[in-house]
């Protein structure tokens, strides 16, 4: 991608061109207010750039609208974990499956047309739910339960949508260190036993320099430099942006 | 008619057609967060086409000539025809009814189209509320459609030919209440269902909802599609029972009435909707007759006023007491939860 998007005068993001292996598990850093946000929602196509190209497994995909690209396979989770609140765990987890018959409006009273297929999701979702120990959960409301079951809740549920690729916007964020590493192994796993790409912005760096193959940082909307985590480490320029030094 | 009677029918009428419209207002705020400030727009709508069908296509049909449709020959022809010959009035009574409903789910759409493209919920609100005043005003100063402001005399109860006035308005209630019971069970069926799942994820988050594959400005057209369609039909059946058609019968207020029913009985649950319209049925319907009773005898109250004090009472008691309204929000009810029983 090579992308560039501006809110009046703060160019958010600036020609900021990467490319992410399939497969892998990248990381994306960067200070607060550097664009890694607003990077993503361009890629998930809540929001347009001004100029730049987005591909997809070869297929252009910017100037789609989020929900065709969720359909193609990139799957986004938000920042401050956004569940339905009015819904429950179950009913979260269910929202992603792609292409419900009921939900088509001239299908929804005939019950007969979609039962079974209704079924069968429950069912995968009920799988989610138990890889993320939550299945004894499943009626409660998306507001009686933890803030590390949200985020947890958030993230697992992505998986009913099929995806290729995840664009995960702190998934540790508001958790406790032990629930954060325990969010990344899971992340980790899901990565390797289904085959999927996981991009990540995170800021606890400890964690996601254990887990990532590759890292970008990211500094006033532009690509500051970018290598493994151990060069990330190393690195001076990116010690400058953090610690000022 | 009895006066037993005529209460009876009056109460099951009116809330034959404040259920429709309450469900249908549930159905886009209370389940798709869409809030249809010009409800009022599409029940009209539905009225004056009602209008329009006995009017123009009711003699049409029925094969008589009429001269001035809107005026005294056009009303005589209508009753004529309305006590006599049943078949056609009632052809026309359901093409009426079919019409009301498709003209309202088409205007629903036409109208929310600008603003279904705007993130911001209440832009609709707004476009929407202006909306009903402009469909009132236009229809008020053309008198073409449905007389203008003299309103349209002569739409029949579809059961005129009866010959009984007590049982064709028995009849007609009956009709009106399992039409809206058929109502009732349709969009229940239909919110208990992944579209209700889908709806309510949009009228919790839009952006989350998009973000998760879902095409959140289809599920708002159609919502407001379907919702207006079935205001639009509350009106043709509010037409053929008061008999008469006037645009200043669908003024702003009665969109905040229909609100106030959802509100009361409780968003998001349609047994509530229904409640909140029996409720409101039983303050309409009392007040004005006892505003007509009290006219009688020249008392110093004025009855008519006294339903705004009521509902707005009730209003303060439910928002400080029952936030979520007498029936609270139930989680759509669909086979996933019996498959995670086991």
């Amino acid at each position: 991608m090579h992308v560039t998007k501006s809110f009046e005068s703060l160019r958010a993001v600036n020609g900021v061109s990467l490319e992410v292996k399939e497969g892998s598990l990248t990381g994306l850093i960067g200070p607060n207010g550097s664009g890694k946000s607003t990077l993503f929602n361009i890629v998930s196509g809540i929001e347009k750039a001004d100029s730049g190209k987005i591909f997809f497994r070869g297929e252009r995909i910017d100037g789609l609208s989020p929900h065709k690209i969720f359909g193609r396979g990139l799957v986004k989770s938000f920042q401050d974990s956004r569940l339905f609140v009015g819904m429950t765990v179950l009913d979260n987890v269910m929202i992603p499956a792609k292409n419900q018959l009921g939900e088509k409006l001239y299908n929804a009273p005939v019950r007969s047309t979609w039962t079974e297929q209704e079924i069968g999701l429950a069912k995968k979702a009920g799988k989610v739910l138990n890889s993320l120990t939550m299945k004894g959960l499943f009626k409660q409301s998306a507001t009686e339960i933890s803030g590390g079951q949200m985020k947890l809740l958030d993230v697992g549920r992505t998986l009913m949508g099929e995806p290729r690729m995840l664009l995960l916007d702190e998934p540790t964020a508001g958790v406790a260190p032990i629930l954060a590493r325990e969010i990344f192994q899971r992340i980790l796993r899901m990565s390797k036993e289904l085959g999927l790409t996981c991009f990540i912005i995170e800021h606890r760096l400890e964690i996601l320099f254990e887990y990532a193959d590759y890292i970008y940082v990211m500094h006033r909307g532009r690509i500051l430099t970018e290598g493994n985590p151990s060069e990330i480490l190393e690195s001076d320029t990116v010690a400058e942006i953090y610690l000022g030094a | 008619m009895t006066p037993i009677t005529s209460l009876v029918t009056t109460f099951a009428s009116f809330f034959g057609i404040y259920m429709i419209l309450s469900v249908s207002l549930n159905l886009e705020y209370g389940y798709g967060g869409q809030p249809n400030f010009g409800k009022v727009a599409f029940f009209g709508i539905g009225a004056f086409v009602a209008g329009v069908m006995a009017s123009r296509v009711l003699p049409l049909i029925a094969g008589v000539t009429v001269i001035d449709p809107l005026g005294p020959q056009g009303v005589e022809v209508r009753i004529a025809i309305s006590s006599t010959r049943p078949i056609e009035t009632i052809v026309t009574f359901v093409l009426a009814l079919i019409l009301a409903t498709i003209v309202g789910g088409f205007f629903g759409y036409l109208l929310s189209y600008p603003a279904l493209r705007i993130r911001e919920e209440w832009f609709l609100a707004m476009v929407l509320l202006v909306s009903g005043e402009i469909v009132r005003i236009i229809v008020r100063s053309y008198p073409p459609i449905v007389g203008g402001y003299q309103g349209l005399a002569g739409v029949s109860n579809p059961f005129r030919w009866i010959g009984d006035a007590t049982k064709a308005s028995l009849a007609y209630a009956a009709l009106i209440l399992a039409i809206a019971l058929g109502v009732y069970l349709l969009v229940d069926r239909s919110v208990n269902s992944p579209f209700g799942r889908l709806l309510k994820s949009v009228r919790d988050d839009p952006v989350a909802s998009m973000s998760l594959g879902k095409n959140v400005q289809l599920v708002r057209a159609q919502v407001l599609v379907f919702g207006s369609g079935l205001a639009a039909l509350a009106g043709a059946l509010y037409a053929h029972y008061i008999g008469f058609i006037t645009p200043d019968d669908f003024i702003p207020i009665r969109t905040f009435d229909i609100w106030v029913m959802m509100v009361l009985g409780g968003m998001g649950n349609n047994t509530g909707a229904v409640v909140g319209a029996a409720v409101m049925t039983i303050i309409d319907r009392a007040t004005a007759m006892l505003a007509v009773e009290c006219g009688t005898f020249s008392t110093l109250i004025e009855f008519n006023y006294v339903r705004y004090v009521l509902v707005g009472i009730l209003m303060l008691m439910i928002l400080m007491h029952r936030q979520k309204g007498l029936l609270p929000e139930e989680p759509v009810k669909t086979p996933a939860y019996e498959v995670m029983k086991n």
